[in-house]
Order: C-alpha cells, then structure tokens, then sequence
C-alpha cells in the first residue's frame, strides 16, 4: 500500500475518534447521521449526477439535526443562484421549507438571532462614551451583536486552527471540545486541494456543500460538534490534495510518524 | 481629465502621508492616558543617559538595557536621549520615536513596493493600507521597538534592491540592516534570515566586480556596528528574552498538553516534549497566519490590541482570500519578485513570535504587517483593474471614500473612546495623578507605594524627573562587570522620600507616614479599621479606584495588631 493512502486513512480517522470519545452513544449519532446523509448524498451526486437524487438525503439531514435546518434550503438556494432551475430543484425548495415551518421552533433557540441580555446592555454602556450620537449608532448598535456573531462564526469556520489545532492556542471559545479534527500536518494538503477545488470532478457538490454548511452553521449560538457535517466536504478535499501533492516516502514516513503519535496520543488520553 | 489623472498617484501618496500623521499623532502621549512601566523605564533610562552617560544602574552606555531584568534593546532609548532637551521628560517624548518611525515606514514601503513590483498603483494602495493599518498604528502610537526595528528593516531592503543597480547603495543598505538587528528581538531571526536569502537569491550579481567592493564596504560596516551586540551575544542577560519565553525551553515550563497527572500507558509518548513543541510551535504559527486572530479576535495582550477591532478590519477580509488566491495562483511572471519576497516575509515573519508562548502576539510578529497587506493590496489593485467606464470609476470611488471613512471612524472609535475608558488600568494609568498629588503635599514625611501588584518606581523616577546620581547611588543592583551576568533584582527602589516596597502593615502603621496603594492594597474598610486618613483617591476613567494615598495615625494604632 501507498505511504500516500496509509496517509489518508490515518486522517480521516481523527474527527470521528475524537467525536466519538468525547461525547455519549446517542449525541455521537446525532452528529455522525447528517454527515452519513452527506455522504450517501455524495454517492448519489458522484454515480448519477444529472438527476438531482442527491438532494433527497440533504432534504432530510434537518429532521436528524434540527439545527442544520438552513442546510437544505441553502444548498437549493445556491443551486438556483447558479441556474440550476429544474422541477425537481423548485420541488425540492418547497419540501425543505415546509419541513422549516414544523422544526423552526426548535431551532431558532439555537441561533444567535435569540436575544442577548448581556451583549444588549454592553451596547448602551458603551454609547453613553461617544460624543456623537452618529458615532456612537455606527460603531455601537443591536444589530451589530448579531452581525458579530455571525462573523465570529463563519471566519471560525474557515479558519485552520478550528480543524488542526482545535482552536490552540486561542482556546477561549465558549462549551467547544477542541477537538484535532484532522493531524496538523493534514493542513498543506487541505489548503492545496482547496486551491485546486475548480479542478475537482465534483467541485460543484464541494463547493455548494461547503459554502451551505458554513453559512448554516454561523447562525447557531455554538456550532461546535454541528459543524462535523464539514467532515465529508474537507476530508474529501484532504483526499484531493494529498493525492494530487507530489511527495517523497521520506516526507509520508515524517508525516505518519507525527500523525500516529498523535492519534495514538489522542485515543489513550480520553480512554 | 488626463491632466488630472497625472497628478492622481501624487494625490494618492499625499492622502497616506496625511492618513497616517493623522492617525498617529493626535493625542500622541495623551492616549493611551496612562504610561506603561517599560515606557518609563525606557524614558527613564534615556534620561539617565543624557545627564550622567549610565543608565540607572550606573552602566556607561549598555549594549542592552537591563531595566527590570528584560534587557531591553538600545536603540529605541538611544533615540529618545536627543528628544528630551526638545521636548522634556514626558510620555510624548517616549513615543515620539514609534510615531517618527511609523511615518517614515510609510513612504519607505511605497519605494520598496515600487521598486519590487513595477507598479506604482499597486505600491499607492499598500502604502494607504499601512497608512491606516490598526496593527501599525497601535505600535505607531505608543512606546514599542517594534516599529523602529521595522523601518530600518524594510529601508535596508529597499536599498539593497536599489543596490542590485547602483552598487553603492548596497553600504546604506548593510548599515540599516547593522541597525535593525539590535533595534527589537524578533529581528535577530529576521534579518539574519533575510539577509541570507538575498545573498543566495542575488549572489550573481552582488559577487560580481561592480558589487563586490561596495558589498564588502558594507559588510564591513555592518559587522563593525555589530561588535557590541557580538560582544554580548553569549550573556545571560542578552539572551534573557529568548531563554524565558521560548517554548522549546522545557525546564521553565512544561510544551502545551504536557499531562503531568497521566498515569496510563505509553508515558513516554504522550508526553513526549519533541512532539508536543513540534505541535505547540505549528499551532503558534499558523496562528499568526489565521482569519480569525487577524479579523476577528486581535492580539489578545490588552496593551497590544485596541478594544472591538483586530489587527485588519473586517471589510479587508474577503481581498486577503481573493489575494491569497492571486498570489499563489494568478500571479504574473512580472510579478515574481514581489511574489517571491510576499511568500518569504510570509513565511518567516511570524518565525519569531512563533516560538515565544504567546497566542498571536503582534509586538514580535509585526513584520508581517507588510506581507499581509501586500496580499490584501493585490485583491484590491486586481479588482480595480476592472473599473473602465466613467460610472464605474465613480462607484469605486464612492466604496473607497465610504471604506476609508468607515475605517478612521473605527479607529477613533477604538482607540481613542474605548481603549481609554476600557484599558486605563492596562496601560497603568494614575501615577502620573499620584506625583502630582505627592509633590502638592510638600512633605518631608516618609511615603510608601506599595509594589505587590506593581512595579511603578521607574515612573515615580520619570514624573520627577528625580536626579540619576542620586537613583544610581542610591539603588545599587550590581556592579558594571556583573551588569550582564548577574540576573538576580532588588525590586524594592528608593526615590527621594518614596519607597517602593510591599506594605508591612504590623510596622508600617506605627510610624507617621504615608502609604499608597491600589484598590486591593489598601480598601476602605482597611481606611476604617487602621484609622487611617484617606488623602486622595485617583480614579480610573470608568470611576474604578486606581490609587488610593492615606496617612497613617500611629496614635491610633494599638501595640499589636
């Protein structure tokens, strides 16, 4: 077997390890499951991808994991931004959002559109030390605490320390696992697969996947174990970017060397 | 219109020039309000310099200052000993030099960005980008070596590309890179590694006849400026910054993840120290080079970070992606040497700070300023190499006015309304207030300040400008031939009739003086029960008790307490 493959399969164990050793039986399913949707949606969009099948398992991640129930919607949504505009897409839209009416409910407790006492009361302190009320309206305002959060979250999303460090060494994120979701040494090769992502045969089910996932998941007051459904789309570019780098053993046997250490490492401090 | 058009890059340079004075002189030496204690200290020293030739420890003219055991780096004190017969002892004066600095960068960025890439617009909107930089204006306006240690790099790198044509300018070029090395500690690692790049990079040409000589005039200088750092380089107190904050020095702590309770299997493994720095140092890395600690989150040091504003602004974000995406992917072959020399000040910029503990600290990194606002410069040349037709050239103009505008508003609002409400504390704001009160008592009586928390004698000496014979004789630390070597501090100083100690209240209550304290060091119910006489209270900005001054009445005192 190819260094380079022994590599990858040592990569993609580390999210799922990780998850499954920090969290209870039943929570572990709750996050595993939409990713395993995700999955059989990426099978589907890989063997038959003129239909649209593969939007039937996104359909149902939010019945899994009503946090996600953006998801869905989003996906569709970027599809027909980009002309994707068939019956079966527009039938998809009204499916996923009469599926919103019923699990809104449960999910809008979880966003960072809930109010928030502390932040609200912070604003009006700090707009009693501007000398203009204009100023102090700009740079100090409610929907501000929104729009901050929602920043906060998705630059979180696409920042490496999130997946290689877990969050290292700014660790001061609120109820966050800090979690190594991939080996550190992973990251060149993310980063150079997402760079060749337009080259990828699937960069359309990636690309929109991703985006959707990130935006989905920026809403959420904690995104934290929810955003395991990134765990297919980035592992899938690991994949690309490993087998697309052109590596010597040397580096691969430095690489497992590492990587073994702190796999091994992360399962014998947790049992 | 083409007329106009002509003077529109002369436009542009002016707007940054005037951006960045703008930005960094107003309130110089008055915001941040208070001054921190290596401020004083720093400010102190060159006074002591300027009157007797030592610095406080009676040391003629230190290679490295040893202040408070940190051996600070002597330029930036050196630079402040002409300003104060112009200027005075005062908080002005010691972050004048950051702030003279900071605008010189300036038009030096825009000469190396011109020279390197060709191209004059794209070398306009990096210099306005640093014109406004949060990151550059924070160490422009306050009391850091960084920034002064930055200009003479980024100058000696510009003339050595000068230099590539006209020879001569390869000696102005060794002479700044001679000065930048003992300017900060991060350029001990950046400069070295920068020169040695340049030299394998250019090596054809700068061995050739036409260069040798003048490469060798050069080297020559910058090895003879070197001699005192050289000299020094193997004491303790030279590599006190390196050897205290170094993460790879395992016997002051233990690498990040260290499990010193782990009783299960394979011990050595898990707390393996060569793989947990391995990880440790990768983690700080690419810290430096991660979305959210430059959009987001800042530095998290209180008095290198500003309140609600990171070291980029937000809007900036989406240009450093597009940017990241052209410089690794789309760049022009025209282009390479500014990609080449984008990539390695990338790569080697956060080097130094890497290996220090702490998360994200932009005081070591600041060399990275420029690679990142070149990416984000080359996203924003790229897209308004788009603009043609005249309402385009209008919206651009329009999102520019609204971004610049938007951003001043951040700064203003940052550092000037929240920082100074905020981080009076940080930046040990009222001392100042506390000679005041102390010279209007006009007392002979003894005064402790109380140094548990503390360490405010360098201001004390500061704000009286207190005579450096009597300090040197009085403070004795240790002898000149130990001054490197021995790293052993007597932190408790005597200025006149101040003492800096802790408050020894068996004792100190029983003899008629005065005692000043912090909130926790002397409380009002303390005021109460001691029958003491509150003097004066200074206040935070945010009406938090910074200082309290109170009398004591050993009248009142009972034989035991």
């Amino acid at each position: 077997m190819k260094l380079s493959k022994i590599a990858i399969i040592i990569s993609l164990f580390f999210w799922p390890m990780g998850l499954w050793l920090k969290n209870n039986p039943g929570d572990f399913m709750t996050y595993l499951l939409p990713a395993v949707l995700l999955l059989l949606a990426y099978c589907l969009y890989s063997y038959c991808r003129d239909k649209q099948y593969w939007l039937i398992p996104v359909l149902l991640i939010p019945y899994l994991s009503p946090k996600l129930l953006l998801l869905p919607i989003l996906v569709i949504t970027i599809l027909l931004i980009i002309g994707q505009r068939k019956i079966f897409i527009w039938l998809a839209l009204g499916i996923s959002l009469l599926g919103a009416v019923f699990l809104f409910k449960p999910f809008w407790g979880q966003t960072i559109f809930k109010p928030d006492y502390e932040q609200t009361q912070q604003v009006i302190r700090n707009i009693h030390l501007y000398p203009s009320i204009l100023l102090a309206r700009v740079y100090q305002n409610k929907v501000r605490i929104i729009t901050d959060k929602f920043n906060h979250n998705w630059v979180s999303l696409i920042d490496p320390s999130n997946y290689f460090f877990g969050f290292h060494p700014r660790e001061d994120y609120l109820d966050n696992q800090n979690l190594d979701k991939y080996p550190y040494l992973a990251l060149p090769f993310l980063i150079y697969g997402v760079f060749l992502i337009s080259k990828h045969p699937n960069k359309l089910f990636l690309m929109t996947v991703i985006v959707s996932s990130i935006l989905a998941l920026s809403v959420l007051t904690n995104f934290d174990r929810h955003d395991f459904i990134l765990y297919i789309p980035l592992s899938l570019l690991t994949i690309y970017g490993i087998n697309k780098a052109k590596i010597n053993n040397l580096v691969w046997v430095g690489f497992l060397i590492v990587s073994i250490e702190q796999l091994i490492r992360l399962i014998l401090i947790k049992l | 219109m083409k007329k106009y058009t002509r003077y529109f890059p002369y436009i542009l340079f002016i707007l940054a020039l005037v951006l960045a004075f703008v930005t960094r002189f107003y309130k110089l030496g008055k915001a941040p309000a208070g001054l921190y204690l290596d401020e004083s200290a720093q400010g102190y020293n060159a006074f002591s310099i300027l009157k007797t030739g030592k610095d406080e420890f009676g040391k003629s003219f230190p290679i490295v200052f040893r202040s408070f055991t940190d051996f600070k780096t002597p330029v930036y004190i050196y630079l402040i000993v002409p300003l104060i017969p112009i200027f005075g002892l005062n908080s002005f004066t010691v972050r004048f030099p950051s702030f003279l600095f900071s605008i010189l960068t300036i038009p030096v960025i825009y000469l190396l960005i011109k020279k390197v890439s060709r191209k004059q617009y794209l070398a306009l909107i990096v210099t306005l980008l640093l014109a406004i930089s949060p990151w550059h204006i924070l160490f422009g306006r306050t009391n850091f070596e960084c920034n002064v240690a930055l200009f003479f790099f980024l100058t000696g790198l510009y003339l050595f590309y000068v230099g590539l044509t006209k020879p001569k300018w390869l000696i102005g070029s060794a002479l700044f890179f001679a000065i930048a090395i003992p300017s900060y500690h991060s350029q001990r690692i950046i400069t070295p590694l920068t020169l040695m790049m340049l030299f394998f990079r250019f090596r054809k040409i700068i061995t050739d006849k036409l260069h040798f000589k003048f490469l060798a005039i050069g080297l020559f200088i910058g090895l003879f400026i070197s001699l005192p750092t050289l000299s020094v380089i193997g004491t303790p107190g030279f590599l006190a910054r390196a050897s205290g904050l170094n993460i790879f020095a395992f016997n002051n702590r233990p690498p990040s993840g260290y499990l010193t309770n782990y009783t299960g299997p394979l011990p050595w493994l898990i707390n393996n120290n060569y793989f947990l720095s391995l990880r440790e140092f990768s983690s700080l890395y690419i810290s430096y080079l991660s979305p959210i600690n430059m959009f987001i989150l800042g530095d998290s040091g209180l008095r290198s970070s500003f309140p609600n504003l990171a070291t980029f602004f937000f809007w900036q974000l989406p240009f450093y992606l597009y940017g990241l995406y052209l410089l690794f992917m789309k760049m022009e072959k025209s282009q390479s040497e500014l990609k080449f020399l984008t990539i390695f000040l990338l790569i080697i910029s956060p080097l130094p700070a890497a290996v220090t503990r702490d998360p994200y600290s932009t005081i070591r990194a600041l060399p990275l300023v420029i690679p990142q606002i070149i990416i984000i410069g080359l996203a924003i040349q790229k897209l308004l190499s788009y603009v043609k037709n005249n309402i385009q050239i209008i919206l651009a103009a329009m999102v520019t006015v609204i971004l610049l505008v938007y951003s001043l508003g951040k700064l203003y609002s940052s550092v000037i309304i929240l920082n100074e409400y905020y981080r009076a504390g940080e930046w040990d704001y009222g001392v100042e207030q506390v000679v005041t009160v102390i010279n209007d008592l006009h007392t002979n009586l003894p005064i402790i300040f109380d140094n548990a928390r503390l360490e405010p004698y360098s201001q004390i000496a500061f704000f009286e400008k207190y005579d450096p014979i009597t300090f040197q004789q009085t403070n004795f630390e240790v002898t000149s031939k130990d001054y490197y070597i021995n790293m052993n501090r007597v932190k408790d100083k005597k200025i006149g009739n101040i003492t800096t100690r802790t408050i020894n209240w068996e004792r100190d209550l029983k003899v008629n003086q005065y005692l000043i304290g912090d909130e926790l060091a002397i409380s009002p119910e303390q005021i109460q029960t001691h029958h003491l006489t509150l003097i004066a209270e200074i206040k935070y900005p945010d009406q938090s008790v910074a200082f309290r001054i109170v009398k004591t009445n050993p009248q009142f005192t009972p034989e035991k307490i």
